[in-house]
């Protein structure tokens, strides 16, 4: 019988100006001892930079660590790439939010923290926040 | 050894456009396979691309489906014989991409793929989903990802006889109208085979569906590929254990031992068995060092020394030791050249010609060979003969070589008669005979036309010298008795 994992919020980061440049790392608390991922809620607004289609170019870069000795020391996980085109919903409809969803292993851990850094490429405004489920 | 996933990630975003995706997979082992999907809900014929940060690019998709019906892209890649260690597996999107999604997986005890195929279905309620066929010529460990793209949430189940990625009991990629689902299975038999997976939702759907199959490692040989420099064996020694002959088959020119000289250590003794003509010792003249001696035995025949005349060298004097009656040159004589002269020593009794009479043909000088004669062969024609002893001879230069000898032999001759004279005059004590020692009488053939006068001349001098200088020291030993009588007749007067 699998398991149900409530979508928890760990931390935010309202939506805010970024200029060029590495922000964070914004971090989290000790995640539940079982989780099967996390989930990155993104929101940004009609300033959203938007370039040519046929040549995207990045915006911002968010990379997610995970830490399994609560914060001592901290290993890649996962990261994604915006690019300067408008958000949209699967029906073609402009959208201002986006949901980022990446497994991690479900080992019952204890100590289990993460944290999340913002490279920015073009200034943007965006706000993030990080749930795990 | 059949094949299992070692890990398994997956990563999904929905509205905002990404250009690529990563997930981490840690501490991979050297050796094991990576498998990833990537998924762009913006459309048809997608350019996604795969990649990690050890193993680089995954190369060229191994199917690209199209989903017409609701605008979506699924790729898949397969990397074998990774090297190990935590990577970071990226799928690159061609634009900024919606609905956009990736899975990787660590895939152990496997090798190669051998067989991978892609379909898109509407299925309908209950309905088997297909990845479509493909063929594995070997045992293979399956892999398969069908997403769920129509518009209705909803996720497949796994086919039966497959087993669900335990990573996702409830599947991935749940983003409102997107559902996928992983599964695999285990020593599938070689033959035509495709994943099935269940389309349990209630109404006819749309799936996407890939596949691939990777040969089991039991079912060919394992490939380790490691990158330039990075194979070290350190720390204790590794124990090879095999239960049969094993081969090495490197391809040409590709097997090089570099750096420290190996040691090769062999128990027993150890049999070389090269096919014909395929053993070639090239480049650089490899030195072989014994340090005792050794044995070639070729069994009966089978030594041949053919092409290019090798050549052998000696520094010292080399012995042929042939046990009795083993050696043996047949064939085509063959040609002994010297360039000086050249002297065989026999030690007593030890050199034996037997069998058929061999023939002695000498250009220069032909050997004299005494000793009893074959019955039947013919006297020889000419003579030389000394006091009555006849020696056949075949031509003057042999007849020389016994007048030579004779020569010799005539002072040892003279010594001896003198001696015989001396001790028969002994007992005479009044006077000495005039002494005259006879010498041999020489004739030869006088078609040989050989100088016996000077012979005789020679050998008549010694004879006289001879006789001289024994009739003088007879005379004196008379002396001498006749001293020692007068002084014995001087003692008996007294």
């Amino acid at each position: 019988m699998p398991k149900s994992f409530a979508k928890t919020q760990q931390f935010s980061v309202p939506i805010t100006s970024l200029s060029v440049g590495v922000h964070g790392p914004f971090s989290s608390g000790n995640l539940p001892t079982q989780l099967q991922g996390y989930i990155v809620d993104l929101q940004n607004d009609a300033t959203w930079p938007v370039g040519d289609p046929a040549n995207p170019q990045p915006v911002v870069r968010l990379d997610v660590e995970v830490s399994t000795d609560a914060g001592q020391t901290w290993v890649s996980d996962a990261s994604i790439t915006l690019a300067d085109q408008p958000w949209q919903n699967r029906d073609k409809t402009p959208t201002n939010i986006s949901e980022w969803n990446v497994s991690l292993p479900t080992d019952d851990l204890t100590g289990r923290r993460a944290r999340l850094t913002v490279t920015v490429s073009i200034a943007c405004r965006l706000g993030a926040t990080f749930s795990s489920y | 050894m059949a094949g299992s996933t070692v890990q398994s990630k997956q990563s999904f975003v929905t509205s905002s456009g990404a250009s690529s995706q990563s997930v981490t997979l840690t501490s991979t082992t050297a050796g094991n396979g990576i498998w990833s999907v990537g998924h762009d809900g913006t459309g048809i014929n997608k350019a996604m691309t795969s990649a990690d940060t050890v193993n680089g690019s995954h190369g060229t998709q191994l199917d690209n489906v199209n989903d017409s019906g609701n605008g979506n892209t699924v790729r898949h890649w397969a990397k074998a014989s990774i090297a190990g260690g935590t990577t970071t597996v990226t799928v690159s999107f061609p634009g900024a991409d919606t609905f956009s999604g990736m899975y990787a997986s660590e895939e152990a005890g496997i090798t190669v793929v051998d067989g991978h195929s892609g379909n898109t279905q509407n299925v309908v309620n209950g309905g088997a989903i297909s990845s479509g066929a493909a063929t594995n010529a070997n045992t293979a460990y399956m892999r398969a990802l069908s997403v769920q793209d129509s518009s209705t949430a909803g996720t497949p189940t796994a086919g039966a006889g497959f087993t669900n990625d335990a990573n996702f009991a409830s599947g991935f990629w749940n983003n409102g109208a997107n559902s996928a689902r992983a599964e695999s299975k285990a020593s599938v038999a070689a033959g035509s085979n495709s994943a099935a997976f269940t389309n349990g939702l209630g109404s006819t759907q749309t799936f996407n569906t890939v596949m691939v199959m990777w040969d089991e490692a039991s079912a060919g040989g394992v490939t380790v590929l490691p990158p330039a420099g990075a194979l070290t064996l350190s720390g204790q020694v590794p124990t090879v254990t095999t239960t049969a002959n094993q081969f090495v088959l490197p391809p040409a020119g590709s097997l090089s031992l570099t750096g420290l000289v190996p040691t090769v250590s062999v128990s027993g003794n150890q049999t070389v068995q090269v096919p014909a003509g395929s053993l070639t010792l090239a480049a650089q003249i490899p030195t072989v060092i014994a340090s005792a001696n050794q044995v070639i035995a070729p069994p009966a025949g089978s030594l041949t020394l053919t092409g290019l005349v090798p050549s052998v060298a000696l520094s010292n004097n080399q012995l042929v030791a042939t046990p009795a009656g083993s050696l043996s040159l047949t064939g085509l004589v063959p040609t002994v050249v010297t360039t000086q002269n050249q002297f065989i020593s026999l030690p007593a009794g030890s050199l034996s010609l037997a069998g058929l009479s061999p023939a002695i043909i000498g250009a220069v000088v032909p050997p004299v060979i005494t000793g009893p004669t074959a019955a039947g062969r013919p006297r020889r024609r000419y003579y030389v003969e000394v006091d009555g002893v006849r020696f056949d001879v075949r031509d003057a230069e042999q007849a020389r070589q016994i007048l030579e000898r004779a020569k010799t032999l005539a002072r040892e001759a003279a010594e001896q008669s003198a001696a015989i004279i001396q001790r028969t005059h002994r007992i005479t004590t009044e006077t000495i005979e005039p002494v005259k020692l006879e010498a041999p009488r020489i004739t030869a053939s006088p078609e040989l036309k050989l100088p016996l006068k000077s012979v005789r001349r020679s050998i008549n001098k010694i004879y006289r010298e001879k006789s001289v200088i024994v009739e003088l020291r007879m005379w004196l030993e008379l002396e001498q008795r006749l001293m020692e009588d007068e002084d014995e007749a001087m003692l008996l007067l007294n």
